[in-house]
């Protein structure tokens, strides 16, 4: 047998595998499907086989390359619809150390969060070379801000393996030194902290063409600045939080047309970001897939000018829309999957309206769920996640979580629990995954030992 | 993704011998077995299993053994060098991702679970309700050719998705 023989067996092998699992997953009996290489129709030439593989390959290529890979929604990667475990929304084991300490941590370590004292402690970093994500914060007391020296950039940008980097308040956040991140070899997603996005700062951005992901925390932009984006190729996620920003902004942002996820978290003051140009503007992306908006004032027609095929829409404290525009949301965007809210005292009461009426597969709520959406939400057979932010977590939310007979995953936010108020989740069905924030590491074990081996306990302590 | 149970020759419990099953179907069709062949193939490879008896080393172990008898009941059945040639290709692609393939399924469910409502239904009405090319292009408004192509491109789509997820990356 040739070695192209043996590529084409082993392609026809790979083809079977696949259809093995989608009968699998969508439940039907084995068998050649419509448009998969069966066993028996392969060419009696394996000569013959090769070539028709080839050329296969060579017309697919082709038409890919005319009709433009993003054009056509069956072709669009699925994973950016998945609500329950999105690419854009990673949960990450940090361990912690201080800067002064990194000479004695593992050099092993993949997700580490260094509090500095002194920036130059990041050239103990040489040689973490599985270090893939790596967020920096200034330790008590230090000095926030300056410049990295020539030695300690080289380290940071010679990490072999780091695809994140979330920057300290106020560190890199001038150009030039930006500019040095543009030899990290795999670098995608960046955290920026105190920066103010002008077309200078953006300009040393896009010498960094593989980022996907830029976040920006508590500086400013102007839509000059985000214009300059345009010059990412890859730019997937856009974070704007505690960002001063106005509706030029929004504008601007309406032209990446390579975005699938915006978050906008505002600071909170009453500026009108989100006008009713700014949400149509935000039509005209061809991916666009999760619009999340916090502390957001919007403009009274802004909610139904959004794209009508958005997956995850978050609406927490926006200012200038009432009850009867967030019940709008129910019939303006009905694919919604998943549904982030939060919501005044006098529109509480939409919350299991819009549970009701979407086939939401995740919801996010802060605050303790009334009776009315705890009722709805046991009604939602689609429901797989659930994420609270609460104020407080009686053992009776977790009573009602047996409930939701769908959910797989829980996210909870407010106290950690007694052990004994998790162990009855072991008797539900479904349920796999457990991320409770702000559960001291010493009582993890514990806690987990409660759920038992079906179901992963996660924490972030801060 | 469901866990598996190691079976034991005593007490092999319905639902571990179902995801077992599951397994085997999936890895003896990957084999190249004709569909309607398989059923019998993984009874006689749990009858087998069970005359002989397993020594209980974790699901894993368990897992691989009930591969090993598969296989060889598949290779008692193809006569040509040729053919046993390509089960044994085949068992490599099997174990170009470890153990019993169900991290795959389980990326592969999500990766269904968000696809756009119109390509769901284009899958689920070709391969779970069997609606021909000619039928789906009519009910989807595409050419007869149009199915096949977003067919494949679907499935295109679905083995990066798998991929990436396994890989645990965006």
């Amino acid at each position: 047998m040739s070695s192209m023989d043996r590529e084409v067996v082993r392609a026809a092998a790979r083809e079977r595998r696949l259809d093995a699992e989608l009968a699998e997953v969508l439940r039907v009996p084995l068998a050649s499907p419509v448009g998969s290489p069966g066993l028996g129709e392969r060419p009696r030439s394996s000569w013959l086989a090769a070539a028709v593989v080839l050329l296969g390959l060579g017309v697919a290529a082709g038409v890919a390359l005319l009709h433009g890979a993003g054009q056509d929604a069956m072709a669009q990667d699925p994973a950016w619809d998945d609500v329950v475990d999105p690419p854009y929304e990673r949960f990450e084991q940090w361990l912690d150390v201080d800067g002064a300490a990194l000479a004695s941590t593992a050099k092993d370590a993949d997700c580490l969060r260094v509090r500095l004292a002194d920036p130059a402690d990041l050239d103990r970093l040489a040689g973490f070379d599985r270090l893939r994500a790596l967020s920096l914060t200034w330790a008590d007391g230090a000095q926030k801000g300056g410049l990295l020296g020539e030695a300690t950039l080289r380290v940071l940008t010679s990490l072999p393996s780091l695809d994140k980097l979330y920057l300290a308040d106020g560190l890199l956040c001038d150009a030039g030194q930006l500019r040095a991140l543009r030899t990290a070899p795999r670098l995608r997603e960046l955290r920026l902290q105190g920066a103010a996005l002008d077309p200078a700062l953006a300009r040393a951005l896009v010498e960094l063409p593989r980022i996907a992901h830029l976040q920006l925390y508590d500086g400013t932009a102007t839509a000059e600045g985000i214009a300059v984006l345009e010059g990412l190729p890859e730019l997937t996620v856009l974070e704007l939080r505690s960002v001063d920003i106005d509706a030029g902004v929004v504008l601007a942002i309406g032209r990446l047309r390579t975005l699938r996820v915006i978050k906008l978290y505002g600071t909170g003051l009453a500026t009108p970001w989100l006008s009713d140009a700014g949400a149509r503007a935000f039509c005209e992306l061809p991916h666009l897939t999760a619009v999340w908006l916090r502390s957001v004032t919007l403009e009274a027609g802004a909610l139904a000018a959004l794209p009508k095929d958005l997956t995850w829409l978050g609406l927490e404290s926006v200012n200038g829309v009432d009850a009867d525009a967030l019940r709008g949301v129910a019939t303006q965007l009905p694919g919604l999957k998943g549904l982030t809210l939060r919501l005044s005292q006098d529109e509480i009461p939409v919350a299991a309206e819009l549970v009701r009426k979407l086939p939401l597969q995740r919801f996010r709520y802060s605050g303790n769920p009334s009776k009315a959406l705890w009722a709805a939400l046991a009604g939602k057979a689609s429901l797989r996640a659930l994420d609270l932010k609460l104020f407080s977590a009686p053992p009776s939310v977790l009573a009602h979580v047996l409930e939701l007979p769908a959910v797989e995953r829980l996210f909870v936010l407010g106290g950690p629990p007694a052990a004994s108020d998790l162990a009855p989740l072991r008797e539900h069905p479904r349920l796999r995954t457990v991320d409770w924030m702000l559960v001291p590491p010493g009582e993890l074990p514990d806690l987990g030992s409660a759920l038992g081996p079906g179901i992963r306990l996660r924490s972030v302590w801060p | 993704m469901a866990a598996m149970a190691p079976i034991s020759t005593n007490c092999p419990g319905p639902q571990a011998l179902a995801v077992y099953a599951a397994m085997l179907r999936r890895y003896l069709f990957v084999l190249g077995a004709r569909a309607d062949r398989i059923d019998d193939l993984v009874q006689e490879v749990f009858v087998l299993t069970l005359k002989k008896g397993i020594e209980d080393r974790g699901a894993p172990a368990v897992g691989a053994f009930l591969r090993g008898v598969a296989k060889n009941l598949l290779l008692r059945e193809r006569r040509s060098r040729t053919a046993r040639r390509e089960v044994e290709l085949a068992d490599e692609v099997w174990h170009e991702t470890d153990g019993d393939g169900d991290d795959r399924v389980e990326a592969l469910r999500r990766c269904v679970d968000a696809l756009p409502e119109r390509s769901r239904l284009l899958l689920q009405q070709t391969y779970a309700h069997g609606l021909g090319r000619d039928a789906a292009a009519h009910a989807f408004g595409l050419r007869v050719d149009g199915v096949k192509t977003a067919l494949r491109r679907l499935r295109d789509g679905l083995r990066e998705c798998v991929e990436r997820r396994l890989r645990g990356g965006a």
